[in-house]
């Protein structure tokens, strides 16, 4: 007996893992889905530790908008609670091309939450072309000289928010940075102007403006941007994209020679004033 | 001839997923198999063959996926298809007698009988029974680009959550490739053209130089493609996208505006087996209990009514030769167009399934001879190229990001990401994980039934992954045959896992999944590693 008979008939599948997790996976751009599971031991848990509180408390999901989160404040959130036995949930976001995380939690007593399990991110397509009209042209033996430094995603599989980096490096190219400009030649006319469609269902604009360091030193120096290590490419060339709040945002670049004995620094200001928002 | 104002690169992508069932009940399932070699894979390579041997001058991209190829090359599927062309001869010959006295049909019938006769005996006397050696041979003259797509067709967009899955898909499908002819695939059509940011690193790694998307991804593509689709971008990783032309698309396939919903054309559902007596048309329907399409129609579109009018061969093949002249003289237009807006020769890429050819669309590939005919002798605007005859002719391009995308209803994830089918999603990334797993743990070389073992767990992972399960379980025809077959591959899959884990493999049940699930015989579970090191041993 060896369980094939019919070959794919009467197969069972199970009805979990025992594991606590919660996957989330893109639709489209206004949809999400989630699913989670919770493991017997997690349930276990949660059952000693809310006591009698647990059969009043709410399964909800906690949306997190990740997308400016890089090194800026809290997460907008929204808070959805769904049926205390659902396992799924199809997840309505109403701005395309942002990135997202949902928090498996309870929520018991006065509106505490009891965090259960984090989703991995995903960033929704956008709608409509993008905003972003700066042009680069490569030649593919300019490119694959570029994709063969280490620092372009090295393929392997198991690595983190790869997405970001592959979109963080085509804008910096795309800016055309002086670094890795070096082995690249941006072509001769302006782009033509082409009326940019209304890409949402309302009327909206989003405007804000990045900082792009980039220089080159000696290869196999240590090079640092205001205090943060940058990997530099083989040929010594190094380009970073930071955030550019309004206010002054001083600058220092440094590097240090291979063998620890030169370094040398260069600084400067720069200044975001005047944020003006009308109609 | 001067040199042509832009370039037309259609893109035949064929794919089905692996059927094949070693014994129990006959399975209606198989018949896709058989009926897409019948209609056409073997017409379509008739017909370019032809052409090759008359010394027209053409280029074509064939996308043949790896479970195609694999049930091609099958020597049980062989055997039984040639059985299938037997019985569909038989019936052939019994239909030219039978409408004998009847005029309308007769000719028809005629037409179905030599048909069959002639793809029988290039079958067996033009190509031996190796389908895939005769698309190589037009590959190696030079007529046609082949590519390939995913392992199993899996769907990658929602593979995203589980790297090492997608890679798998990527890397696996790359190796079965260059097992078969000897070197890597140039191009890869992407499953449901489905994409998503960070894929193409995978096909990167897998020295495939290009892919496909839809319209949209290369539309919304960050910065802005100057060109839209009539050029194509690098991704960051060096990989080139190209886009989806959606006019010569429409034309094509829109089931109301496109070609093959004309009057004349064949009628796709109104099939023999319907009309004829059961007791004369159940000999034919193999172990099936039910009525299932032979293959033999009479009759043409005729409206957008009930009432079907008989076939007439001639106006069918004049439509089609009209179409083929519509759409050529729309390519010019269009390619003038963008040509004078482009700084560099425009490229329309104009993908479709290959079954719409033959298959779906009865006249298809008179059609195409039609258009590569008065491509190549009617006109000097546009010349037919492939994609990877584009890049080497046009080294630059511009850099950006394409969208997530698909193919799919509304472009993105919804067809096989829906109430009906969402179910599969924690089993696959739970597989998915496990391989991978499994992979890390066993990373040196294993006894021969853990080896055997750890490689089936991977090609159950991949039969459970192809995206027609989830495509079928919502278009909702068949539900019941890819609802089990996922089903199958799921729970095959925990068992080898857990006996596996537990170090409590039965050799004989082993066995018994190697011949009943038999695909990728070369396959190599390391591919899920995750770690970096099993990663630079592949590459090398």
């Amino acid at each position: 007996m060896h369980g094939l008979g019919g070959e794919v008939n009467a197969c069972q599948v199970p009805d979990g893992y025992d594991e606590t997790r919660i996957v989330l996976q893109v639709r489209d751009p206004f949809w999400m889905h989630a699913y989670w599971a919770i493991s017997r031991e997690t349930a276990l848990d949660l059952a000693r530790e809310l006591g009698e509180s647990i059969s009043s408390s709410r399964l909800t999901l906690r949306v997190n908008d990740m997308t400016d989160r890089e090194g800026a404040g809290c997460a907008k959130q929204v808070a959805i609670d769904v049926h205390p036995f659902a396992n799924n949930w199809y997840i309505n976001v109403c701005e395309p091309d942002r990135s997202y995380c949902v928090d498996l939690g309870l929520t018991h007593g006065s509106d505490e939450f009891r965090f259960i399990a984090r989703s991995n991110v995903v960033h929704t397509p956008r709608v409509g072309p993008s905003l972003v009209r700066d042009e680069e042209w490569l030649s593919i033996h300019a490119l694959e000289a570029l994709v063969h430094c280490p620092r372009a995603y090295a393929a392997s599989p198991g690595m983190p928010a790869q997405r970001m980096r592959a979109e963080e490096w085509a804008r910096e190219i795309a800016l055309g940075s002086g670094g890795v400009g070096a082995v690249s030649s941006p072509v001769g006319p302006p782009a033509p102007t082409l009326p940019l469609e209304a890409a949402g269902r309302r009327y909206w604009l989003r405007a804000d403006a990045e900082l792009v360091v980039y220089g080159a030193t000696e290869p196999g120096s240590q090079v640092s941007v205001s205090g943060m290590p940058v990997e530099a490419a083989p040929d010594g060339t190094f380009s970073v994209r930071i955030a550019l709040p309004v206010g002054e945002l001083p600058i220092e670049v440094a590097a240090e020679s291979a063998d620890r004995l030169m370094s040398r620094c260069v600084s400067w200001t720069v200044a975001r004033t005047g944020l003006k928002d009308g109609r | 001839m001067s040199e042509p104002r832009g370039y037309l690169a259609i893109v035949l992508h064929a794919h089905l997923p692996y059927v094949r069932h070693v014994r129990g009940e006959a399975y209606l399932e198989e018949k896709w198999f058989y009926e897409a070699l019948t209609e056409t894979y073997i017409p379509l390579y008739t017909m370019l063959a032809r052409l090759a041997d008359e010394g027209v001058p053409y280029r074509l991209t064939i996308s043949l996926s790896p479970t195609l190829m694999s049930m091609c090359r099958d020597s049980l599927l062989q055997a039984r298809f040639s059985e299938f062309l037997d019985g569909l001869c038989r019936l052939a010959e019994l239909e030219t007698s039978r409408t004998r006295w009847q005029h309308a049909f007769h000719e028809t019938a005629k037409m179905y009988l030599e048909r069959f006769q002639h793809v029988r005996s290039v079958y067996h006397d033009g190509l031996h029974g190796d389908v895939i050696g005769g698309y190589a041979r037009l590959a190696d003259e030079g007529r046609i680009e082949l590519i390939t797509t995913a392992a199993t067709h899996g769907y990658l967009p929602l593979m995203e959550v589980c790297p090492s899955a997608a890679r798998a898909q990527i890397i696996a499908a790359a190796s079965y490739y260059r097992n078969t002819f000897g070197h890597g695939p140039r191009g890869m059509w992407l499953p449901e053209c489905g994409y998503y940011p960070g894929v193409d690193a995978y096909l990167r790694e897998a020295g495939v130089r290009y892919f496909f998307t839809d319209a949209h991804g290369i539309e919304n593509a960050s910065p802005r493609p100057r060109y839209g689709v009539y050029a194509p971008i690098y991704c960051p990783s060096g990989v080139a996208a190209f886009g989806r032309d959606m006019e010569s698309s429409k034309q094509v396939w829109s089931a109301h505006e496109g070609y093959p919903g004309d009057f004349d054309y064949r009628e796709f559902y109104r099939d023999i087996a319907y009309d004829l007596d059961w007791d004369y048309i159940r000999q034919f329907m193999g172990d099936c209990p039910a009525r299932t399409h032979t293959g033999i129609k009479y009759y043409r579109v005729t409206g957008r009514t009930e009432h079907k009018e008989p076939y007439v061969r001639e106006w069918a093949i004049n439509k089609a030769a009209s179409h083929a002249g519509n759409f050529v003289f729309n390519r010019e237009r269009q390619i003038e167009h963008l040509a004078r807006v482009m700084d560099m020769g425009p490229i329309v890429v104009a993908p479709y399934d290959a079954e719409l050819f033959g298959h779906w669309w009865f006249e298809g590939p008179e059609f195409l001879e039609f258009v590569i005919r008065k491509i190549a002798y009617d006109q000097n605007t546009i010349k037919l190229i492939t994609p990877g005859d584009y890049l080497d002719e046009r080294a630059r391009a511009q850099v950006s990001v394409p969208s997530m995308s698909s193919w799919g209803y509304m472009g993105y994830n919804e067809v096989w990401l829906a109430d009906c089918n969402h179910w599969i999603y924690p089993h696959l990334h739970t597989m998915a994980r496990r391989m991978s797993e499994l992979a890390d743990v066993y990373a040196m070389p294993q006894p021969d039934l853990l080896r055997r073992a750890l490689n089936q767990a991977a090609r159950e992972l991949m039969l459970a992954q192809s995206s027609d399960w989830a495509f079928i379980m919502k278009a909702g025809t068949c539900v019941n045959y890819a609802v089990e077959r996922t089903k199958a591959h799921i729970s095959r899959f925990n068992r080898l896992y857990s006996d596996i884990r537990s170090s409590g493999l039965d050799h004989e049940w082993v066995s018994d999944l190697e011949s009943v699930d038999n695909i990728f015989p070369d396959i190599d579970y390391t591919i899920y590693s995750t770690s970096p090191m099993a990663s630079a041993i592949l590459d090398t």
